[in-house]
């Protein structure tokens, strides 16, 4: 069992799926997608590793499955949705609280490089 | 290299029936279908092969496939019997093989070599063997190393804590395991001491007069004698693994010890034996099979 808390530093995988599932609900190619498209292609998860990640955020009540399903030109029955639950959500801002303390103490600390510390 | 879809997503199907069953019910088929998806994706996208998607898919869900069956094995109860789960050393033992086999069908390709009947039953003979002599190993060694890891939270009873079987008594498992090995030592002493023994109307069965023909009786009854070897270590082993359940040290019983790690050593012997022996024909070396003549 996932011992995956609100508190606990979140992995890639996870990290990006709950992001892409901020927005809506999601199945697994447009995760895949929605992944590859906010990190600019820097980050590419096969099936394995979505849904490996998939299972254990299951286990820890950060996702669910949702009821949502598209127009029937488009689906298949085997598609499942994904939707962020109140715990994912908590996960995510929680992770986002640690990246944003992170990049402040690197602007304290001067480690940006200087053409990128004026924008951050 | 072209490859057909429907090819390309039965076998995908059929990579994702080896996840462990309870992840395969829940995500099973929403993984087939994101692989259609990608796959799809990808033939719209290139009119080139998709060969390497295919390779770098499977390569990515096999490793998945690992990771999901050591979590189960991280938590499953100890005192569950491991032959119960014969599936990860099996998937293990395979990825060890198959940087072996990429070598000799990289090897074949690249030398345009024709490969027919005769060489492929060659090679389903030597890596079905290899894979076996693997996994039987890992089979052997995993609950060992497992209840060594756990022996040190438990408090030191070298009595085995439950009831005891033929399989748990360690002088009737030690019995059983030495005459289930006879046949192994047998064929083994034979073949290293270059022994023909009198075989009578045998013999034009199991000493094949054509060297270019595979001996099919032969080669079952080499696989069948170290099948029995492989569960005379089992049986070997049993005693030590429940007395190490129990909090017991791994000497408690030393017969069934030396046993064990002899018929260990020869099936290692065995297994690497055959790498060494092979290795030149994986890397494509000409005449591979005749250098140990010249």
């Amino acid at each position: 069992m996932t011992n995956t808390s609100p508190t606990t530093p979140l992995t890639p995988a996870v990290f990006h799926t709950l992001l892409a599932l901020s927005s809506g609900e999601r199945h697994g190619y447009d995760i895949m997608k929605q992944v590859q498209a906010v990190s600019q292609g820097k980050v590419t998860m096969g099936t394995g590793t979505l849904y490996g990640s998939h299972k254990r955020m299951l286990d820890a009540g950060l996702v669910k499955e949702s009821d949502k399903r598209a127009g029937p030109e488009m689906d298949d029955a085997r598609r499942i949705y994904y939707q962020i639950t109140d715990v994912g959500a908590q996960a995510l801002a929680a992770e986002l609280e640690r990246y944003k303390r992170i990049v402040k103490l690197a602007q304290q600390r001067k480690l940006f490089p200087k053409t990128f510390a004026h924008d951050v | 290299m072209t490859f057909d879809q429907e090819t390309a997503h039965a076998l995908y199907k059929r990579l994702l029936a080896l996840y462990p069953r309870a992840f395969r019910e829940r995500l099973g088929e929403s993984m087939q279908q994101t692989f259609n998806d990608l796959h799809n994706e990808r033939k719209l996208q290139t009119q080139q092969g998709l060969f390497s998607f295919v390779l770098w898919t499977f390569i990515e869900t096999a490793i998945g496939i690992v990771q999901e069956h050591i979590l189960l094995t991280k938590e499953m109860n100890p005192m569950e019997n491991t032959l119960t789960s014969l599936r990860l050393p099996a998937i293990i033992s395979f990825l060890i093989i198959l940087p072996f086999m990429l070598l000799e069908f990289m090897s074949v390709m690249v030398r345009g070599l024709n490969f027919d009947r005769r060489d492929a039953l060659d090679s389903i003979v030597v890596f079905g063997f290899l894979w076996l002599g693997v996994a039987a190993i890992l089979i052997i060694l995993m609950p060992l190393v497992r209840d060594r890891r756990a022996a040190n939270n438990v408090t030191a009873n070298p009595v085995p804590a439950q009831g005891r079987t033929i399989l748990t008594n360690p002088t009737s498992a030690a019995m059983l395991s030495l005459l289930l090995a006879l046949p192994f030592v047998a064929i083994l002493s034979l073949l290293l001491f270059h022994i023909r023994p009198p075989l009578g109307p045998l013999e034009p069965l199991l000493i094949n007069p054509d060297p270019d023909q595979p001996n099919v009786l032969g080669s079952l009854i080499v696989l069948g004698a170290f099948l029995l070897a492989v569960a005379a270590c089992l049986i070997a082993r049993a005693p030590i693994v429940r007395t190490m359940r129990a909090g017991g040290g791994l000497l408690a019983h030393p017969i069934n010890l030396i046993l064990a790690v002899v018929i260990l050593s020869f099936t290692t012997k065995l297994v690497v034996g055959i790498m060494v022996d092979q290795y030149p024909c994986w890397i494509g070396v000409p005449n591979c099979d005749w250098l140990q003549f010249s």
